[in-house]
């Protein structure tokens, strides 16, 4: 029981961190006005990054070279990991690579943060999206940007998105990993016996309403949707609309110093989600667990929105037990503007973790191997591998054409969804999503303002008291690095 | 010390050549009472004195997120700022409420589940095993039991309450602390049992009789008689109870970690989540020395006021 709260939490603390996206090329001049206003830089620079030792990993005197890998996602994920590390391990000679589980992101990032002090560090860490602040901060790590110089590597085939998440000023800190979006879920049995068409799923917020009054007017279900109390949709429907989370344009062009979402987009979002609540066509589910998806499965509310890391324990589950009365349909996130690009300046973020190269207390030899085994994850063969065994997205664009992850997305097309809105997700500080060392202080500050709904808080009130324990969590902070 | 005293007392009564003799052994009784003392110290000065003393100098830096980055001085103005945030007095409110909810009722409850399986009835040990039995369970049982009977989907009380679906009692903001102050009523009653139940043994059997032949009626005799003399224990329990209350950490981070909305961040789990979440120790130390604070003032208190209410029976 114990074990199943855990998993739970941590499937959660995955889907609650935001990421990802788009590109903030242009921010360079704006950044050094904007940076000189942070704390702890006053001088901002045109990044430079360090050199990158491109190639000590081949020459090092004793081979192979053997480097550690740290890994947060648990024994599930692990073994396609292990199979990947096997599969390099063997494709050549220099380097040997050694997979450590260290069960959830949250003992991950605890294990690594008591090791900076003097223990065993790890040469490749697998952090959660939104640790990126937190890494930088560190300063652990080396930015994977230093090997792409030295190597001239390009980016060009990867997912868009998932690169950008991991870039400020300019840097990209780590390659993306283990990625996974936001998207709906719903049993098209039941909108099919409420008179909707379970092949065309809403795309706003304004049908996804229409959809749940007609759920509810119909008799169909008690409830039309389960609204999750998790602060990443709320961030995912502000990227949608173009807005940002923190200023900074998202942290991305200098240091967050205050949140940005207590605006009237902001508002607009607090009262849609209470209307829901108060009009009772929506029920609200804990933001550690999966209730929303029981909620499904036991007919009290057929729609939720989900982490599309939990697409396959659904598949797996309704496998098991199949029932007439259920059939999995998933659909892209809906949200304040059209989730398929059809808003010029709005798109998703993505969440998951991304992999760095630890720089503290390394040698040469091993920074290289590290960036050696990275590259060699990111390989469309591996990746399209990768995306068929656990459902997270392929990040090379080539993967798609990989006969591995066609065969797996023509029998379930579901795990598709999620990665075509994330390709459709235009480049900019928005879309990105938000970087800051408080991101967990901020995530709790909006889970608190969607609580304080419930408890009778007007829309205005609870984000305004969001903002407010954002803020201080983010100076707090800030007074400390 | 006062045995030392003394001496030096006897030695300047005495002539002169005795004092140098007399001051001998004054320094060698002091020497010798420090040596006994020694280990204690010890002890004491590795394990107490020392993390309390680092501590508060602790609480003067503000500490990086990492261990490997530098810490700045900042002296007191992080008690300052601390002690006076929103969430700091939140936090001691909130603390309060939880104390108020568990230490009155659990006293309560202890002592009517004692006085009824006081009685001299076949098959009363049954009832005594089952009513101190949850002085076995750990914080984590009871905490899984009671998430268990709270789930929102498939628990027991989540039906009886009719709160069923939903996002739970756990995440209500207003039956929250509630809910985990029944968890640590419910787990602490044993305990509370058996100290009231070994104090009503020792309750004199010829007062009450002697209140019966008085007219006194069975709640006049509980009143004026059973609980005077059960004063001390009553005492005792508050005490500790007061404290374990202050110091409640598991069920805290098995049902709620803090939420919904910090509605059940007492003070123990916000220096866990400053400490371990944040890994901002500065602020860690500072709270701890505040909670220190509390209790000590608080315990000076109760001893202050217990000590001229508590009626302690002569030994004889």
């Amino acid at each position: 029981m114990v074990e199943d709260i855990s998993s739970e939490r941590w499937v959660s603390r995955e889907v609650s961190r935001r990421d990802l996206l788009a590109g903030m090329l242009s921010i360079g001049v704006s950044g050094a006005v904007l940076a000189a206003c942070s704390s702890s830089s006053p001088t901002k620079h045109i990044p430079t990054v360090p050199s990158f030792p491109l190639g000590a990993a081949s020459r090092a005197k004793s081979k192979p070279v053997e480097i550690t890998i740290w890994q947060g996602m648990g024994a599930t994920n692990g073994k396609p990991l292990g199979y990947l590390t096997d599969q390099f391990n063997a494709s050549q000679n220099d380097v040997y690579a050694t997979v450590v589980d260290q069960n959830n992101y949250t003992s991950l990032l605890t294990a690594y943060t008591a090791a900076l002090s003097g223990g065993a560090l790890p040469d490749v860490v697998q952090m959660e999206t939104s640790d990126l602040q937190l890494m930088i901060d560190s300063d652990s790590a080396i930015p994977v940007q230093s090997a792409i110089n030295a190597e001239r590597y390009s980016l060009s085939d990867y997912v868009p998105s998932t690169v950008n998440y991991f870039r400020v000023d300019d840097v990209v800190w780590a390659l993306p990993f283990s990625i996974s979006g936001e998207v709906l879920f719903y049993n098209k049995v039941a909108v099919e016996k409420a008179g909707l068409d379970p092949n065309s799923p809403p795309l706003t917020l304004d049908e996804l309403r229409t959809w749940a009054e007609k759920i509810v007017s119909t008799k169909t279900e008690k409830y039309g949707m389960s609204l999750k109390l998790t602060p990443s949709t709320f961030e995912e429907w502000m990227a949608m609309g173009g807005q940002t989370i923190v200023n900074h344009e998202n942290g991305r062009s200098g240091r967050a110093t205050a949140v940005t979402f207590d605006d009237s987009f902001g508002r607009s979002l607090f009262t849609w989600w209470d209307d829901m609540v108060k009009d009772k066509i929506a029920q609200t589910t804990s933001a550690t667990t999966y209730d929303d998806l029981y909620a499904i499965l036991s007919q009290i509310a057929p729609m939720t929105i989900e982490t599309s890391a939990a697409i396959g324990d659904a598949i797996y589950f309704l496998q098991s037990k199949p029932n007439p009365a259920l059939a999995l349909g998933v659909g892209p996130l809906p949200g304040p503007s059209s989730p398929n690009g059809a808003s010029s300046n709005g798109g998703v973020f993505v969440g998951g973790s991304g992999l760095y190269i630890v720089k503290l207390r390394s040698t040469p030899e091993r920074q290289d191997a590290a960036w050696q085994y990275i590259k060699f994850l990111m390989e469309p063969a591996q990746q399209a591998y990768w995306a068929a065994q656990t459902g997270y997205i392929a990040v090379r664009k080539s993967a798609l054409t990989q006969p591995t992850l066609v065969n797996a997305w023509n029998s379930y097309p579901e795990y598709r969804v999620a990665y075509d809105q994330i390709l459709a997700s235009p480049a900019n500080p928005a879309t990105a999503g938000y970087v800051s060392g408080a991101s967990t202080g901020v995530d709790n500050a909006i889970e608190a303002g969607l609580t304080a709904l419930s408890s009778g808080a007007s829309p205005a009130a609870a984000l305004a008291q969001a903002a407010r324990s954002a803020n201080s969590a983010i100076a707090q902070y800030n007074s400390r690095v | 010390m006062r045995a030392g005293a003394n001496g030096s007392l006897d030695g300047t009564q005495r002539i002169g050549r005795f004092r140098n003799a007399s001051w001998l052994k004054v320094m060698r009784e002091a020497g010798l009472a420090y040596l006994w003392i020694l280990p204690a110290l010890a002890v004491f000065g590795v394990f107490v004195f020392f993390p309390l003393a680092k501590a508060v100098w602790l609480g003067f830096f503000k500490t990086p997120p990492f261990p490997n980055l530098p810490s700045h001085f900042v002296g007191v103005s992080q008690y300052a700022s601390t002690l006076s945030s929103a969430l700091f007095l939140h936090s001691l409110w909130r603390t309060i409420l939880f104390v108020i909810f568990t230490v009155p009722t659990g006293i309560v409850l202890g002592l009517l589940l004692a006085t009824l399986a006081h009685q001299r009835l076949a098959g009363i040990r049954i009832f005594r095993t089952i009513f101190s039995s949850t002085v076995a369970t750990s914080t984590a049982v009871a905490s899984v039991i009671f998430f268990t009977l709270l789930d929102p989907q498939v628990g027991l009380f989540s039906y009886w309450l009719g709160q069923r679906g939903g996002a739970g009692i756990l995440a209500n903001p207003t039956l929250a602390l509630p809910a985990v102050s029944v968890v640590t009523v419910w787990q602490n009653i044993g305990f509370t049992f058996i100290l009231m139940s070994a104090a009503l043994q020792s309750v004199p059997d010829d007062l009450l009789e002697a209140a019966r032949m008085d007219g006194a009626s069975r709640w006049y005799r509980f009143r004026a008689v059973t609980v005077p003399l059960l004063s001390p224990t009553i005492f005792f329990a508050s005490i500790v109870g007061i404290i374990g209350s202050f110091q409640a950490f598991g069920q805290i981070d098995l049902l709620t970690q803090g939420g919904p909305n910090n509605h059940t961040l007492v003070l123990i789990y916000y220096i866990y989540q400053a400490a371990y979440t944040d890994n901002n120790y500065g602020l860690a130390a500072v709270l701890s020395i505040a909670l220190f604070a509390i209790l000590f003032v608080l315990t000076l208190a109760q001893f202050w006021f217990f000590e001229r209410r508590v009626f302690y029976v002569a030994a004889n």
